[in-house]
This record gives structure tokens, sequence and C-alpha cells, in this order.
């Protein structure tokens, strides 16, 4: 492309940025756009292949450093340790896998609905938009819409649902992206509303459409939220978080409540996909 | 063809997999990860101009795109507006140069956000407003110009002495 001839750049910013607005203009109205799940399919193999590639790197150098750490532990004790020491490191390394893995397998056994473990190999690109990314799609069963939750910390919690499909991995819409909305209601009171994300990585959630009358009935003790099931996708009864903060406002007619999430989300390494209302048999 | 468009592109989507996989799992800083994409696409403007940065920053945009879960066309239209305004400097400003290097880094970044802001009105406001004039958006320009200077360093001052060479 020459770029000697003045206009030149400007045309060709301005055919990219009109071809950039239609494509929004027909996300907008709700075409379906397929080049988007291909390039979303291509691409993600490649995500794969580099999160598989720096796990592998991560693993490596864990190793190496536990390497080094035996060998000065050889130096200092004799010979006779040197393969005990190894051995060790390597059964440490199994046992905890094998402890993850159990768990992960145990809870995915304990769930009452027919679910696809699912392990996380990416996420968004920009700081703007909440997704993530998982290494299964269409062809191992997934769909658009299913509930998505993980374990951590011996507890079930909401981790969102699947926005976007390939053919070997999904986005998940995690539920602290600001455009996220789930039906919900507290634990203890039983107090319906709505819950929204906040759009940050920490995960805070904001409780909206409870009713003012209920301030008095809020305890901020073990106050769950947890999934009511209503109108949603999502099976009622799934832990999201405990209620933080409780503001009423004169001018507002609803509570808006703080909610902190139950999960971490930045240490979500597995997550647990729900096919929807399918009972285990 | 391949030195314009093909290497730069592959290098392109190169920074894309890592800012996806390496810097989003194991290298954010509270949660924001730099724009590694973004930096590269001014390398590449100041080096090769305008329409060529356009067109490459609208396909990384684009990629973007598919791997994230923004409209199509919301990345598209902000990298290739920047690789326009930054190619602008073609051979006005020393690629190698640390200070303008900064410089374009902290514009390129405010520019990003200031046309996510525009793009937020047609995508109907998906993004909350507080998003904007939050502390990412500075945690994401020292990042940027952490990693830009780094890539300048390695770049010019290490592997430009070794090859002689000061073209990308």
């Amino acid at each position: 492309m020459p770029e000697n001839r003045s206009n030149t750049p400007v045309i060709v910013l301005v055919i990219l940025l009109s071809l950039s607005l239609m494509l929004i203009g027909f996300e907008r109205i709700g075409v379906e756009m397929a080049p988007e799940m291909l390039g979303h399919s291509f691409f993600s193999r490649f995500q794969n292949i580099s999160f598989n590639l720096t796990d592998t790197t991560k693993k490596e150098i864990a190793d190496f450093v536990s390497l080094l750490n035996i060998r000065e532990q050889r130096e200092v004790l004799l010979g006779k340790l040197e393969k005990y020491d190894e051995m060790r490191a390597d059964v440490d390394k199994l046992q905890k896998e094998n402890k993850e893995l159990r768990e992960q397998l145990g809870y995915s056994e304990k769930i009452v609905y027919n679910n696809i473990p699912v392990k996380i190999i990416a996420k968004d690109p920009g700081n703007l938009f909440n997704s993530i990314t998982v290494n299964k799609g269409s062809l191992e069963g997934l769909e658009v819409g299913m509930p998505v939750v993980a374990y951590q910390n011996r507890q079930i919690g909401l981790v969102g649902k699947i926005e976007q499909i390939g053919l070997h991995s999904a986005l998940v819409k995690p539920i602290f992206d600001n455009s996220s909305y789930v039906a919900v209601k507290l634990f203890l009171t039983r107090h319906e509303g709505l819950i929204q994300g906040m759009g940050t990585n920490d995960g805070s959630l904001i409780l909206k459409h409870v009713n003012k009358n209920a301030i008095n009935e809020i305890s901020f003790t073990n106050n769950l939220v947890v999934t009511s099931g209503m109108n949603s996708m999502y099976p009622e009864g799934i832990y999201i978080g405990e209620v933080k903060n409780v503001k009423s406002r004169e001018y507002e007619i609803d509570l808006e409540i703080s909610v902190e999430p139950l999960l971490d989300f930045s240490k979500l390494e597995y997550l647990i996909v729900l096919e929807k209302r399918e009972l285990k048999k | 063809m391949i030195r314009n468009y093909l290497i730069p592109l592959l290098v392109m989507i190169f920074c894309v997999l890592l800012q996806t996989t390496v810097f989003s799992l194991y290298l954010s800083i509270w949660g924001v990860i730099p724009d590694l994409s973004l930096i590269a696409l001014l390398y590449f403007a100041l080096t090769r101009g305008s329409s060529r940065t356009s067109v490459l920053g609208w396909i990384t945009g684009l990629i973007e795109d598919c791997l994230s879960l923004t409209p199509p066309g919301f990345n598209a239209f902000i990298k290739a507006s920047i690789g326009f305004l930054v190619g602008l400097f073609h051979k006005k400003v020393s690629v190698d140069s640390m200070f303008f290097i900064t410089i374009l880094t902290i514009g390129a970044t405010l520019i990003k956000y200031i046309l996510s802001f525009g793009l937020n009105f047609i995508i109907s406001d998906s993004i909350p407003i507080e998003s904007f004039f939050s502390y990412r958006i500075v945690v994401e320009i020292f990042y940027n110009i952490f990693v830009a200077g780094a890539i300048n360093i390695v770049v010019f001052k290490i592997f430009g002495r070794l090859r002689g060479d000061r073209d990308l």
C-alpha cells in the first residue's frame, strides 16, 4: 500500500472504522456472528497451546527450583539421603495434584446435576470486559447458557454462565461482569432480589430490588445469598456470597446490598459446567 | 507483503495470546494486565506508517473481539484508530527513544479508554462509567510503560546492538 499519497491512510481508516461500526451494529441488532464464533474456535486452539506451554514451563521451573533446593540439601546431608529427598519432592507434588483432582472429582460426583468439569485456559485480553475461556466446547457437550460453578475451600459457588461457544472452547461470562444479572434470595430471610456484577476483578456484587421493609430483618452474620431459581437458567440454591453492607436511600424504594462473593475468582483453575436442569440418572 | 503485514500480524497474534494466557493468568497486577498488542502496535506504527498499521490494528482488534465478550468490531475500531494516529509520527519520532515511547504509550492507552468510553454509548452502556475512572487505568498505564520500556531495551539496546540494525 503506497504511503506517498496523502489521502490513502485516511481512506483506509474510514473504511476500517465503518466496517467496525457495521459489525458492532450487527451485534446490537442480534445478528448471529458466525465468523466471530469460527474466529473464537480457531484462536482459542492457540490459547490452549499457549496455556499448556506456559503451564508446562511453570511446572518445569518449579521442578527446577525444587531440584536446586534438593541439591543444596544433598550437599549438606549424606549421599544416602539424596534419593529420598528427590522421591519426597515427587511424592509431595503428586499428592498435591492428587488431592486437587480428588476434590474436583469428589465434588463433581456429589453434584445432583449432570456436569462437565473444565479448566480455565485464558481470560479476557482487555481490562474493561471480563470473560473466562475454558478448554471444552460444543463438541464436548457444552451449550450457550449453561450455568458454571466452582469448588473452592470446600464450598460450591456460582461462577457465571456460558456466553459464547467454540468447538473445543467456550467463553464464560462471570457473575461479576457488569452485564450479568442473577435472580437470588437471601438464605436466612428468604427475600428475593437481583444480583448485578460491578465489573471489577475482585468480584464485587450488588444485590438490588430487595424491598426496603426488609432492612430490619437482614442480619450481617452468616447471611448468605443463593440463587433463587426463579425465571433463571441457574438452578436453585447455589451459593453466591455473603451480605457485606446494606444501604437504604430515602429516595429509593429498594435496598442496595453489597455482597462479598464466596469464591476468590482470581484463584480459580477448574470450573464445573452444569447441564441445564438435567438431574443425574 | 511478508515483512509489512505477515510478520507484524504474527507478532500481534503472539502478543494477544500472551496477554490472554500468561499475563492474565499469572502476571496480572491487581487484576490488571498490560495491553501488549497496543505496545507492539506503537512500534509497528512508528516503523510502518498509518495505512499499514491501521489495517494491522484492525485485524488484531478483531482477533481480540473473537476472544472476548466485547461486541465484534469494538477492539478493531480502537486499534485501527490508534494505529492510524500513532502512524502519523512515522519518520518524525525516533522509534528507539525511550522518552517518546513512554509518551506515546501513555497517549495510546488514554486514547484507548476515551474511544472505549465513546463506543460504550453505541453498545448501550455495557461498561459502567465508574470503570473509566478506576485505579485500573492508572495501573494499566504504568504496566504498559514498564513493558514498552522492557521491549525497547531488549529490541533496540540489546538485540539492536547484536544485529547493528535498528529497524524492527
